[in-house]
């Protein structure tokens, strides 16, 4: 069989087993349990309450936009929701092949499938919060340029090709070190308060200021800020270091991950 | 020939035909292995096992393997039988073929949509109920909506689940796991199946629904690679037959014959294990001896008579005791036991005659097998075996044993 025949019959297969595989992601995660997908709308909703009152009641912060000042509860939102994205996409994705263990072991199948879909079921489950926030926002400001919103929702994407690339990568090395798993979850606590998710980045004092920036998921949510609440479009570098990191960061996890995957059955 | 990987997924396409059937009729296999050696590599710690992946020259663990080495092609419609001991590889090499498993050396083709049951099930979501998980299979082979509503009916039907398939299936028993893998599985229009020990579970009545089911099956051409400790079925299903020991292919040829090895071999360990018993002597009831009485050659129509002698180490324990006439192959031709009789268990160390008035057994090779149970029949306590005796020949009808019967010529 040459090359275009396996690449013909590879393709439409692997797409029509990902749709249904992600439907079944977007359920699974609350099948079981008594509030079913309640969860996902009532989760999100305590933890922004929390950090509202937290930080913009008791700690005060302030966000600064030029003479004048943001409210809170919009920077929260704005950086929020897309962190919630990534880490929740990352830990469920990172640990797609192992729960999926009993699978792998009986059915053949592109693996590389799961993690992907858990991925892309998270976004499925934030979208409704996200779209809702945007309708909110566009109330309360009276007016949001629809070209920041087509922008907003293409670096959204890039970030989700780059969460997809960490959680290939990262769920195919937790098949064989079963404590990344909580590695995983240590890091992602610790990277999101070195995000600008709940204090703006001029509170940073400047010698951090760059170290903070190293972070990924800090360009994205400044450029989240930047987009829907400065009303500033990202800068052309920016966007160039999106597309590299998204771009790098996929081909890195399915290099890995196609590395890795001829031992998956012996160790699962 | 191909390799792992995707090519595989696309030989899998359920609505697949063109270049794949046409392989098919090139090469006349529908399964090529060659040279399938598949080693493990034990490792202290799972790290390592992770280093010597990503730097395959450095860090080796210690190498164990568990199939060297095996070789075989099958036709369209030929059903494989495979056997062999606990750990002798025979999951492994199924798992290879199923293409979960990657071999570490050898190659394989195979041609036509591959459907398995490998560890007694198919990976199902336990969250999910048995229809959902019909589904869910269902779109993980990549079947279309319209053919899974056209069969989830018969499977449920099939699968006699009634109510339970609304129900998730972590609250299924492992006979109605099976069951339902079964169902689906056999549902969704194999070509090549894959069954492994699938018939040692899950109730009479289903066994003898999935034998025909798989008899069936076997008529349209199907290719099925069947396992089984029971050599029962082999020979009911099974063309051809394929005996793996430590890994390696002991024997692989017509089913007969391969049975026919694999039974003396078992027949041959078992009298070493007699032997070494009879060191340890740590039975709570032991035969002494077994021998047949009669001194002539035996005939048809002759009385038969064996007698066993048992030593009880505790009077109150109670036991039974079966004897069976076996081929000299090891294949059993009767089986009779106290329990078995209806008479009641025994006591105490015992001489005991076995009458068989008019023996029906015609020409051959036999031996008897007598083994001591516990009182309900399920623990083997001590075997022993007679020597071979010759029943001769005195008409000229052919076969191990008389049948009555009449002729009516009209």
């Amino acid at each position: 069989m040459n090359i275009f025949e396996c690449i013909s019959f590879r393709i439409p297969k692997a797409t029509r087993l990902f749709f249904p595989l992600l439907i079944r992601d977007v359920r699974e995660r609350y099948a079981g349990s008594v509030l079913g997908s309640l969860w996902s709308v009532l989760n999100p909703i305590f933890l922004i309450l929390i950090y509202w009152i937290v930080f913009s009641k008791f700690l005060r912060i302030r966000i600064p936009a030029g003479r004048f000042e943001i409210p809170f509860l919009p920077y929260l939102l704005t950086g929020i929701l897309p962190w919630l994205l990534f880490s929740e996409g990352l830990t469920r994705g990172a640990s797609a092949i192992v729960d999926r263990g009993s699978i792998i072991k009986k059915v053949f199948i592109p693996t590389a499938l799961f993690p992907l879909s858990v991925v892309f079921a998270t976004f499925f489950n934030y979208l409704f919060g996200i779209v809702a926030f945007l309708i909110g926002l566009f109330v309360w400001k009276g007016s949001i340029d629809f070209i920041h919103i087509v922008a907003f929702f293409s670096i959204l994407g890039l970030q989700l090709v780059f969460t997809s690339g960490l959680a290939l990568a990262l769920a195919s090395l937790t098949v064989y070190v079963r404590d990344l798993t909580q590695i995983i979850g240590l890091v992602i606590q610790i990277l999101f308060y070195l995000t600008t998710v709940l204090y703006p980045i001029t509170a940073v004092p400047e010698r951090y200021r760059s170290y903070i920036l190293l972070n990924p998921l800090t360009l994205f949510i400044e450029a989240y800020h930047d987009l829907l609440l400065y009303e500033r479009m990202p800068s052309l570098d920016n966007l160039c270091i999106f597309l590299v990191i998204s771009a790098g960061s996929l081909w890195a996890g399915f290099t890995l991950f196609r590395r890795l995957q001829p031992g998956f059955s012996d160790v699962l | 020939m191909q390799k792992f990987d995707f090519d595989q997924l696309a030989e899998s396409e359920p609505s697949k035909t063109g270049p794949q059937s046409q392989d098919v009729e090139s090469s006349g296999f529908t399964l090529e292995a060659q040279g399938l050696t598949k080693q493990y590599r034990l490792y202290r710690r799972p790290v390592d096992r992770l280093k010597s992946l990503l730097m395959p020259s450095g860090n080796t663990g210690e190498v164990v393997t568990a199939l060297e080495d095996v070789s075989f092609q099958v036709s369209r419609g030929q059903n494989i039988g495979i056997m062999g001991d606990n750990g002798a590889g025979k999951s492994t090499l199924l798992k290879i073929l199923a293409g979960v498993l990657t071999p570490t050396r050898g190659t394989m083709a195979i041609h036509g949509r591959v459907m398995s049951i490998l560890e007694l099930g198919i990976g199902f979501h336990p969250e999910f109920t048995g229809r959902g998980n019909i589904f869910f299979y269902g779109d993980l082979l990549g079947f279309g909506r319209d053919f899974l509503n056209e069969k989830v009916d018969e499977i449920i039907d099939f699968s006699e689940l009634g109510d339970f398939i609304d129900r998730p299936v972590k609250t299924y028993s492992s006979g109605m796991s099976v069951r339902l893998a079964f169902s689906v599985v056999t549902a969704f229009e194999p070509e090549i199946l894959i069954l492994d020990e699938v018939l040692a579970v899950g109730d009479i009545h289903f066994q003898r629904k999935s034998l025909s089911r798989i008899l069936n099956f076997r008529e349209k051409g199907v290719t099925i690679l069947f396992c089984s400790h029971d050599t029962y079925h082999i020979r009911m299903l099974c063309d051809r037959a394929l005996w793996l020991k430590e890994g390696r292919v002991a024997c692989w040829d017509d089913t007969e014959k391969v049975v026919a090895e694999y039974e003396s071999y078992q027949l041959a360990k078992e009298k070493r294990e007699h032997k070494e018993n009879r060191v340890s002597s740590v039975q709570p009831v032991r035969i002494d001896s077994v021998k047949l009485l009669n001194s002539k050659p035996l005939r048809r129509g002759d009385e038969m008579v064996f007698e066993i002698v048992t030593r009880a180490r505790n009077n109150d324990l109670a036991y039974n005791v079966t004897l069976s006439i076996k081929l000299k192959e090891g294949r059993g031709v009767y089986v009779t036991g106290t329990h078995l009789s209806g008479l009641s268990s025994l006591k105490g160390s015992r001489q005991i005659l076995v009458r068989f008035p008019d023996i029906s057994l015609m020409a051959g090779v036999f031996y008897a097998h007598a083994r001591v149970w516990d009182k309900e029949g399920f623990i083997l306590y001590h075997e022993k075996t007679t020597m071979f005796f010759d029943v001769k020949k005195d008409t000229r009808e052919l076969g191990i044993c008389y049948l009555p019967n009449s002729w009516e010529v009209r």
